[in-house]
C-alpha cells in the first residue's frame, strides 16, 4: 500500500518522533508506515486521517487500484 | 539484504559477544572466588560496551532503524523505561540463576520434617528466581504492547523462537541419550531463544509487510 505520510508530515514540519507522539505510537511505527513495510490497522488509519484532516483514501492508496 | 545491513548486524553481534564474554569471564571468576561483585562488575562493563555500541550506530535512517530495532529506541522514554526495568529484572534473575545453577546451591527440600535454615535459603532463591522470571516476561509483554506495530513485529518471531527451542531441546535430549552429547548448559537455552527471536525480528523488519 502506498501512502502520502512523508509528504503530509513534511508539510506540517514534524519529525517522525513528533508524528509518533501525536498518534500515540512508536517512532518505528511511523518509519515502517512511511517505508510501506507496515500497513496500519483501521483504527490507526482513521487516527492518521483525523490528524491530517483528510479522507483515508487520500492518504493511503491500494497498490492494485 | 545489503552488505551494509549485514555489516550492521555483524557489528551488533560482535558487541553482544564482547559483552557476553565479559559477563562469562566474571561468572567464571565468581565460581573461583564466590564473590558476586564480579558479576555486577561484569554487567556494568557489559552495559558500558552496549551503550558505546548503541551510540556508534549510524545516524542515517536505515542504519538507525536497524539498530533501534535490535536495541530498542533509547530516545523514546517509554522504550527506555521498559529496557531499564528489564535490565534490572534480568540482573536479579541472572544473579539468582548463577547461584542456583552455576554454583549448584540447590539443596533437597523436605517440608514434612520441618524447614531447616539451608532449605529456607534455597526456597527463597527459587521464589526470587521465579518472580524475577515473571518480571522479565511482564516487561517483554509491555514492550510487545507498545503499539500495534510491535505486536505485529514480535508475535511471529517469538512464537517461532519458542518452537525452535522446543525442537532443539528434544533433539538435544535424543542426541544426549543415543549419541553421547554433553548436558546442555542452561545459558545456551536462554541465548538460543533470545538470538533466534532477534534474528527473526530483524528478518521480518527487513522484508515482511
Amino acid at each position: 500500500m502506498n501512502n502520502m505520510l512523508p509528504q503530509l508530515r513534511d508539510e506540517q514540519g514534524w519529525s517522525q518522533g513528533e508524528l509518533a507522539k501525536r498518534l500515540g505510537v512508536s517512532r518505528q511505527t511511523v518509519n515502517a508506515l512511511e517505508k510501506g513495510r507496515y500497513d496500519p490497522s483501521l483504527p490507526l488509519a482513521f487516527k492518521i486521517a483525523r490528524l491530517f484532516k483528510k479522507p483515508i483514501e487520500q492518504i493511503f492508496q491500494d497498490d492494485e487500484a | 539484504m545489503s552488505m551494509r545491513a549485514l555489516r550492521l548486524i555483524g557489528t551488533f553481534f560482535l558487541i553482544i559477544a564482547i559483552a557476553a564474554g565479559v559477563v562469562g569471564f566474571t561468572v567464571a571468576r565468581t565460581e573461583d572466588t564466590g564473590n558476586p561483585i564480579w558479576i555486577i562488575t561484569g554487567l556494568v562493563i557489559a552495559a558500558i560496551i552496549l551503550t558505546f555500541g548503541y551510540n556508534l550506530r549510524p545516524k542515517d535512517e536505515e542504519g538507525r532503524e536497524l539498530m533501534d530495532m535490535i536495541f530498542g529506541d533509547m530516545t523514546d522514554p517509554v522504550q527506555r523505561a521498559i529496557i531499564f526495568r528489564l535490565t534490572v529484572a534480568s540482573l536479579i534473575h541472572g544473579l539468582v540463576l548463577g547461584r542456583l545453577v552455576f554454583r549448584d546451591e540447590v539443596g533437597a527440600i523436605n517440608i514434612m520434617d520441618g524447614i531447616a535454615q539451608d532449605e529456607t535459603g534455597t526456597m527463597i532463591m527459587v521464589i526470587i528466581f521465579t518472580l524475577s522470571l515473571f518480571w522479565c516476561v511482564y516487561e517483554c509483554w509491555r514492550f510487545y504492547n507498545i503499539d500495534e506495530f510491535w505486536r505485529n513485529m514480535s508475535v511471529g518471531p517469538i512464537a517461532a523462537s519458542g518452537v525452535t527451542l522446543f525442537v532443539m531441546t528434544i533433539l538435544w535430549g535424543i542426541a544426549r541419550d543415543y549419541l553421547g552429547a554433553p548436558e546442555i548448559n542452561v545459558g545456551v537455552i536462554y541465548a538460543v531463544f533470545w538470538l533466534t527471536a532477534m534474528f527473526l525480528m530483524i528478518i521480518k523488519k527487513r522484508w515482511a509487510r
